[in-house]
């Protein structure tokens, strides 16, 4: 591909729209062309700032309250009895719901199905059960088997920590969705990295509604391992590992992603370090 | 069983609540006059809620709100004729895409300078979407605010994926001039 090329598709790259086969030639392309590189990676930069400004503010309650009220208001008025038997249901299901906290506790209340799948899968890859599928380039048959539907900038995504390594990746499907799964390590403890386009948000249900409310950063973990998620780059990476919650913050705050392997180290004095890059 | 089975408007005000925070900032972005803002909203709310029971419930409530917002704006920008002259504009034009853009070496040497990210100001980002047309800015802030994906953007302001690409393009553009001629503005 050339500079000239690249440059025409560097939106649909950045927003993640291209099919697989052409986002890894351009990812390729800039992996070989510094100038390119360092275009993409200011473009790309100036993007999220817009980004970031253009969705500052906040919801005002008042204009909300009005509006749900008239919605509240049309709806037929429940009859006593309707309403004690709801309060009954209420206390029956408010017991139900302590007793579920008590049980799962420290169970995540946002997203528990999407968690226990990653946890399931992060079990198989500790427990030896899965093993990396490849390392570098996705091969043509996962990326023709998965089409449009998987997003090679997924796989450019890195913790940045010195003591993190990557063994390899596969592909790993939660809800319909395929994504990245980086098979880590971090001083011998086995860490997977998962990263979903940010836009498939309905497998993520709850935890995606939470993103939307401006947390930055969820933690999902269930007991038995740690799972922490934040979004980046429009994309949702998830950490999962049997390591303090405090570390795990610090390894997902570091993931970054990169379209540019080669020259966003001196564009930007970036100290990131990539373990996993598509060349 | 039956009795605990949650109304339309509950279901409905449970689908709402998350996306509230982002269809008033989207609404604040793309009216003309903020005074619209309230009745804009309140006006699309009850528009949806009315046809709720259309809504089909595997698809994308967050989608189809934004679609019944965005008629709304744009019925309240046309009642007030709130149109600037520059909103009609000539179709896409290949040529002013990014490929035109990379020739601008006075955009590049900007883009590449240290500062042009860390001064520019939010009020200057918020202001630069002033300089778009209202199909450009619709198209720029589902991207950005709602995160939908260009089919989806061409689903919700019923336009082809080409025109998507097309806005957003000439958008981001436009943008990132204003911006740029704004900050050599205040740092001449």
């Amino acid at each position: 591909m050339k500079c000239h090329e690249a440059r025409k598709l560097i939106a649909p790259y950045l927003d993640s729209e291209l099919d697989t086969k052409t986002s890894l030639e351009v990812a390729e392309h800039l992996g070989a062309c510094g100038e390119c590189s360092r275009f993409f990676a200011a473009e790309e930069k100036l993007d999220e700032r817009i980004q970031s400004a253009l969705r500052q503010g906040g919801r005002t309650p008042s204009l909300w309250a009005q509006t749900e009220a008239r919605i509240e208001a049309s709806a037929p008025r429940r009859s006593l009895r309707r309403r004690m038997w709801r309060l009954a249901g209420a206390f029956a299901a408010a017991a139900v719901v302590v007793a579920g906290i008590i049980a799962f506790l420290p169970r995540e209340k946002g997203a528990p199905d999407w968690a226990a799948v990653a946890e399931e899968r992060h079990h198989e890859y500790a427990g030896k059960k899965v093993a990396p599928e490849f390392s570098g380039e996705i091969p043509e048959s996962v990326a023709q088997k998965f089409g449009s539907r998987l997003d090679a900038r997924a796989f450019a995504f890195a913790v940045a920590e010195a003591d993190f390594s990557v063994r390899g990746a596969r592909v790993c499907e939660i809800g319909g969705v395929p994504g990245a799964w980086m098979l880590g390590n971090y001083k011998g403890t086995p860490v997977s990295l998962m990263v979903f386009k940010q836009s498939e948000a309905s497998a993520f249900g709850e935890l995606q509604k939470r993103f939307q409310s401006g947390e930055p950063l969820v933690d999902c973990g269930r007991g038995h391992c740690e799972i922490v998620v934040r979004i980046v780059n429009g994309h949702v990476v998830c950490l999962v590992a049997n390591l303090p919650k405090p570390l795990m913050q610090r390894l997902v705050s570091s993931v970054q992603s990169s379209p540019l392997p080669a020259a966003s180290a001196d564009s930007e004095g970036s100290v990131m370090t990539m373990n996993f890059r598509i060349n | 069983m039956g009795e605990n089975r949650p109304t339309p408007a509950e279901k409905f005000l449970e689908l709402l609540r998350p996306i509230e925070r982002d269809l008033e900032i989207y609404c604040r972005r793309m009216a003309w006059d903020v005074n619209d803002v309230k009745d804009t909203i309140q006006n699309a709310v009850w528009r949806a809620f009315r046809a709720f029971d259309r809504y089909r419930q595997d698809a994308s409530f967050r989608a189809w709100m934004f679609k019944i917002l965005t008629n709304e704006i744009f019925a309240a920008n046309r009642k007030h004729g709130r149109i600037a002259s520059h909103e009609i504009t000539a179709e896409s034009d290949e040529s002013e895409s990014f490929a035109a853009l990379e020739r601008d070496l006075e955009y590049r040497d900007w883009l590449n300078s240290p500062g042009a990210l860390a001064d520019a100001l939010d009020e200057a980002i918020v202001a630069a979407l002033k300089t778009l047309t209202e199909m450009e800015r619709a198209v720029l802030l589902h991207r950005a605010i709602g995160g939908f994906r260009y089919r989806e953007i061409s689903e919700s302001l019923e336009i082809p994926i080409g025109s998507v690409m097309g806005n957003l393009s000439r958008a981001r553009r436009k943008m990132r001039d204003a911006l740029m001629r704004s900050q050599r503005r205040s740092n001449p």
